[in-house]
């Protein structure tokens, strides 16, 4: 039996690191620290899993898949390499070598996640600290359109709201807390204040802050549905703040005006930044959507939706985005790795997605590989491979190998470097 | 790997004494070697053509998160300039923020074999790393930061030195760091309650110390360490007009300081040029330089490097981010900063050096006034701070300027008149010969940054040779323009001992080797520290300490450099 | 009344994290992205029974999926938690952002006799079935 201590989580974007992982006889028996959902990534991860590789559904050897892989790949005119999240860096890096080798695009998941909050960030910037930053100093929390109560669970006690940290020693009560939503949920319950703002009125909302910020009479009696009193009451308080910052989620980058929302939130922050010091961070959910953006920047120069075809890569989103790009109907193949989009695009898509063949690498069965052509069980990185991923701020951490893979399971990245090799890259 | 024998040149290789000798160099097993036979060796001929050593460059930004978010920020710069794969080649993007592979085959198209990242923040270290090992052919190593972190700043107000030399060298190797690089020392932790300090003896905020005890002790430690690079520091007040007299402030605050052995410096000050600003405000501002050369020509214990401004539209990125959001607020322009717990921070912010502008035409006559007034080209470094003055793709064009009074004269007539009435470059009728310039873009650096192999073409050298397509013996200083295009695409660039650029295409794509600091520390003493590390870090950091130092598998090809080590009370 | 307008928006849940570690075969997670969350006067509005479905319908598609009672919604929001299901009524559109809506669009509820599908019929419904 071994003990693994200071085992990073592979779930979401918070990246605890502080897990204890008990194993025996190759199998993962307990584990400590955890938050419900990576309890049951680890204790579940032998469950479910794809059994054999597949074409069209008949199981075949290793390397009859990676053939038909790769010969859908070399002669397809319009690839998409989709995915890339939940996997660790060198996967990743492979993803990029492959889709520049077919000459088609490779896309991650955020394309439907925070995807707009990187548009912000090319048009006006972003102010952004690591969460030890906020741990150590924020005695102003916000939370808008974020719910860490159901999606990143231990980020309330390790970095935001319950931590202890060198100017907050009492932790909770060192620190108020706003959340603002459309609904009540369990942030919101914890929160000092919630402050309810109308569904696709946060934009209006964050505008009038910055106004009110630099010293506007609001001449409006509400804005997005909160009282005029409480914007100037708001924005008293930020500029009050010794250190404040804004979570926000997909409550502002999936709902209208999606990536101008996230600019109206830098620019609010950028203006207190005159008053007091103020950071806003995105929170980032899958593990490594952080590394999938990080390791197509450095390589590629663009974060997500790069285009090969030209040889050198091309950046358009809208263009080169999967959704657009399937809805189109331009997508003639497709290689999906590390998601799931059978169960996270709008059906119109999928039905696109169905039309083409599709290879896709998961350790499980998902929606995606009851639909694809090629389907090659791969090993769960963070728990039967190890590599990088990259915190929601951009952190870098090394992901454990706790146990082996089962028989005849390769890892992502050993499985992109075979097809590429079939491809002659 | 065939020897090879660079024929005929004339070799530039101060180190070694040899100024524009016609001679062969021959390379074997990776290495500059007496001579090899020639009927096996692969003869290159390089006839009429000049020799060096292979580049090394002391100061740039190419791998990190800054570099990284500057990549992401900017789109529009990456549409100007992209690259296309080719048979031996990645494609990318180039311009001010390459892409990793763009920015190796550029480095060496240029025949730089050698690039030193300017600024690490130990928690990032992986990032660096990862992206150091997808920047092909070059060698390179990371600074670490140090000026801002809790641990200095807590040990330089206890006055415990031996403490701090011991967190050092633990940081050094839990970084896989070269060098202690310091931004703006105490102004970054100020800039944690959106705060600075004013200058050397401001008040760093919850420790208070002064900036210049900051300086002081980390320059002490570093030469008592025996590190082989001295402290590399990016002085307080920088882009303040007026800031001339913090940066001497700071060069004499380590005047008394010992230098480890062999050597008599122990500062390197950074992109001299944002430093060395005089007059009062941006209206009144005029050049600095003059000041900061009286100082450096009397004061040996000194060096630094340029930060040449280039007329061009780029990206600032630096650690300092109180001055990259003062830049935000002077420009408009979009902003990204991003702070680093417990040890440092960063900022970006595009920024355009227009020639009419007359701020930004004086500050292009600083950089090449230090470069000129410096009298000993061993202690003066040619750099644009990239991508902070300029991409790198722009050191040809330095070179010819530093080169030729007529290509400086040409830009000038072209630039703002400012430059003309506020600074001595008009008057100024030296020109850097080959010899200098091979001091100042590989002999000097490597030998500041002791790198004992690098920099030169004795036997025992590492085989980085260039080889430029322009006759030294026929050139003159008006023909500028052969100058920027022999040293934009080298005939030839060997990299350890192999061709990885021809014609000025790269033809070979070997991974380089990431070179990294070891200093010994006395047992008991790291144990010491090791316990007060992780007490800190249970309490203040958000990852856990264990899994803070960088693994060796982002290392595949690494070289140790020992420090020589000292006397430990 | 039967129909009901409403807001819809789709999220995380824990139940749903839980269940997809699982497999997204799995029951926990089918259980926890087959169903709307509604609140309890709106549910008693359209005369709602535990174990009942509802129709939902957006101008890109209906879906039929068990309903919830959630205290934390008020009258005319629905909850919907993000998956195969919810996706059955999200459009495409992304306005150049590459981003579709997932949240305050308009739907409407209604109770019906429809079957939920299983998620193997529901994967064959979008034209996939591969296995």
């Amino acid at each position: 039996m071994t003990v693994f201590t200071d085992v990073v989580c592979p779930f979401c974007g918070c990246l605890c690191d502080d897990l204890e992982v008990t194993v025996e006889d190759g199998h993962v028996k307990g584990v400590k620290n955890a938050c419900g959902i990576s309890r049951s990534k680890f204790l579940n991860h032998e469950k479910n899993r794809l059994e054999a590789p597949t074409v069209d559904g008949v199981e075949v050897p290793l390397e009859k898949a990676v053939d038909a892989a790769a010969d859908i790949l070399s002669t397809s005119r319009r690839p998409l390499v989709y995915g890339l999240s939940s996997t660790e860096c060198v996967a990743i890096a492979k993803a990029v070598e492959l889709a520049e080798l077919a000459g088609g695009v490779i896309d991650n998941t955020s394309s439907v996640c925070h995807g707009p909050t990187i548009l912000a960030l090319q048009q006006v910037g972003e102010s952004k600290s690591t969460l030890g930053e906020i741990k150590n100093r924020a005695d102003l929390v916000i939370f808008w359109g974020s719910n860490p109560s159901q999606a990143h669970l231990r980020h309330l006690i390790r970095y935001s709201a319950m931590a202890k940290g060198r100017f907050v020693p009492n932790g909770r009560k060192d620190r108020y807390i706003v959340a603002v939503d459309i609904r009540e949920t369990g942030t919101t319950r914890l929160a000092d204040e919630y402050v309810k703002v109308k569904p696709n009125r946060d934009f209006e909302l964050l505008q009038a802050l910055r106004a009110a910020v630099r010293g506007h009479e609001l001449s409006a009696e509400s804005v997005a549905g909160v009282p005029r009193e409480k914007v100037a009451e708001l924005a008293e308080r930020m500029k009050a703040a010794r250190f404040g910052v804004v979570f926000f989620g997909l409550g502002l980058t999936q709902s209208e005006g999606r990536h101008m929302n996230i600019d109206a939130a830098v620019g609010l922050v950028a203006e207190l930044n005159n008053h007091t010091k103020f950071l806003l961070t995105p929170m980032r959910g899958h593990y490594n959507v952080g590394g999938a953006n990080t390791v197509t920047t450095w390589q590629t120069g663009y974060p997500y939706a790069v285009d090969f075809s030209r040889g050198y890569p091309r950046y358009n989103p809208g263009e080169y985005t999967s959704v657009d790009m399937l809805a189109r109907g331009e997508v003639d193949s497709a290689l999906v790795m590390a998601s799931d989009p059978v169960s996270t695009f709008p059906a119109g898509v999928v039905r696109n997605l169905a039309k083409i063949p599709v290879i896709t690498l998961d350790p499980k069965v998902t929606p995606t590989t009851m639909l694809s052509k090629v389907v090659i069980p791969v090993a769960t990185a963070g728990v039967e491979a190890e590599g990088t991923a990259y915190r929601m701020d951009g952190v870098p951490l090394r992901l454990s190998k706790l146990v082996e893979p089962r028989e005849g399971v390769h890892s992502d990245a050993e499985v992109l470097e075979m097809i590429i090799k079939r491809m002659g890259g | 790997m065939k020897d090879i024998i660079v024929k005929g040149g004339f070799v530039y290789d101060p180190l070694s004494g040899v100024d524009g000798e016609r001679m062969d160099i021959h390379l074997s097993g990776g290495k500059v070697v007496e001579e090899v036979p020639e009927r096996d060796a692969k003869v290159i001929d390089a006839k009429g053509k000049t020799v060096m050593p292979g580049g090394v460059d002391i100061h740039s930004h190419i791998a990190g998160s800054k570099i990284n978010i500057g990549r992401l920020l900017r789109p529009e710069d990456h549409r100007k300039d992209p690259v296309p794969r080719s048979k031996h080649t990645r494609g990318g993007v180039g311009y001010s923020c390459p892409s990793t592979f763009v920015t190796g085959y550029r480095y060496a198209q240029m025949g730089y074999t050698s690039v030193m990242e300017a600024a690490m923040p130990p928690i990032g270290a992986r990032h660096v790393h990862e992206e150091l090992n997808d920047t092909p052919i070059i060698d390179k190593a990371a600074f670490t930061l140090f000026g801002n972190n809790y641990f200095t700043l807590k040990y330089v107000k206890e006055g415990d030195k031996e403490k701090l030399k011991a967190f050092i060298a633990w940081l050094l190797k839990a970084t896989k760091g070269y060098a202690v690089k310091i931004v703006n020392p105490g102004g970054v932790e100020n800039w944690k309650w959106g705060r600075n300090v004013d200058g050397l003896d401001g008040n760093v905020e919850g420790f208070d110390v002064t900036p210049r005890q900051v300086v002081t002790m980390l320059a002490e430690a570093n030469e008592e360490l025996g590190l082989p690079h001295t402290i590399h520091l990016h002085c307080n007040n920088l882009g303040i007009p007026g800031n001339w007299e913090t940066t001497v402030e700071t060069m004499d605050a380590v005047a008394g300081v010992k230098p480890a052995r062999g050597r008599e410096n122990t500062i390197h000050v950074v992109h001299c040029q944002f430093n060395a600003l005089d007059g009062d405000s941006w209206m009144t501002l005029k050049s600095g330089a003059g000041k900061i050369a009286k100082y450096v020509n009397g004061h040996p214990h000194v060096t630094l490097d340029m930060g040449q401004v280039i007329f061009t539209d780029t990206t600032t990125m630096t650690g300092d981010g109180p001055w990259q959001f003062r830049l935000h607020g002077l420009t408009g322009n979009k902003w990204v900063n991003s702070d680093v717990e417990m040890e440092a921070g960063a900022g970006v912010v595009p920024y355009t050096y227009k020639q009419n502008n007359p701020a930004n035409s004086i500050q292009w006559g600083i950089g090449l006034e230090l470069a000129l007034l410096v009298k000993d080209p061993w202690r003066v470094y040619m750099t644009t701070d990239h991508p902070n003055g300029g991409p790198f793709i722009y050191y040809p064009k330095v070179l010819a300027w530093l080169m030729s009074r007529k290509a400086r004269t040409d830009t000038m007539l072209e630039s703002n008149k400012a430059v003309m009435k506020k600074t001595t470059l008009a008057g100024n009728y030296r020109e850097y010969t080959f010899n200098e310039v091979a001091i100042v873009t590989r002999a000097a650096t490597a030998k500041v940054l002791g790198l004992k192999h690098k920099g030169h073409l004795g036997v025992g050298a590492d085989a980085d040779v260039s080889v430029y397509d322009v006759d030294p013996s026929k050139w003159r200083p008006s023909q500028y323009a052969e100058i920027e295009r022999a040293f934009r695409l080298a005939s030839y660039t060997i990299k350890g001992g192999e061709v990885v650029v021809k014609d000025g295409e790269v033809v070979s794509t070997p991974l380089g080797s990431t070179y990294w600091v070891k200093a010994e520390t006395p047992p008991e003493l790291e144990q010491e520290l090791v316990k007060e590390l992780e007490a800190d870090f249970k309490d203040y950091y958000t990852v856990s300490f264990r899994n803070y130092p960088v693994e060796d598998a982002y290392l595949p090809t690494q070289r140790v450099v020992k420090a020589q080590g000292g006397a430990w009370k | 009344m039967d129909k009901l307008k409403v807001t819809l928006v789709s999220g995380r849940t824990v139940q749903q994290g839980i269940g997809l570690e699982e497999g997204k075969t799995s029951e926990n997670y089918v259980k926890s992205v087959s169903h709307v969350q509604l609140c309890p006067e709106d549910a008693a509005k359209m005369k709602l029974k535990e174990g009942d479905a509802v129709s939902v319908e957006t101008r890109h598609g209906s879906v039929v999926v068990y309903w919830r009672p959630s205290k934390e919604l008020e009258g005319g929001m629905v909850f919907f938690p993000y998956g195969p299901w919810a996706n059955q009524v999200y459009g495409y559109e992304t306005e150049g952002t590459g981003m579709p809506i997932f949240k305050g669009i308009e739907a409407t509820v209604a109770p019906t006799r429809g079957k939920v599908k299983s998620i193997e019929e529901l994967v064959k419904s979008l034209g996939g079935d591969r296995k």
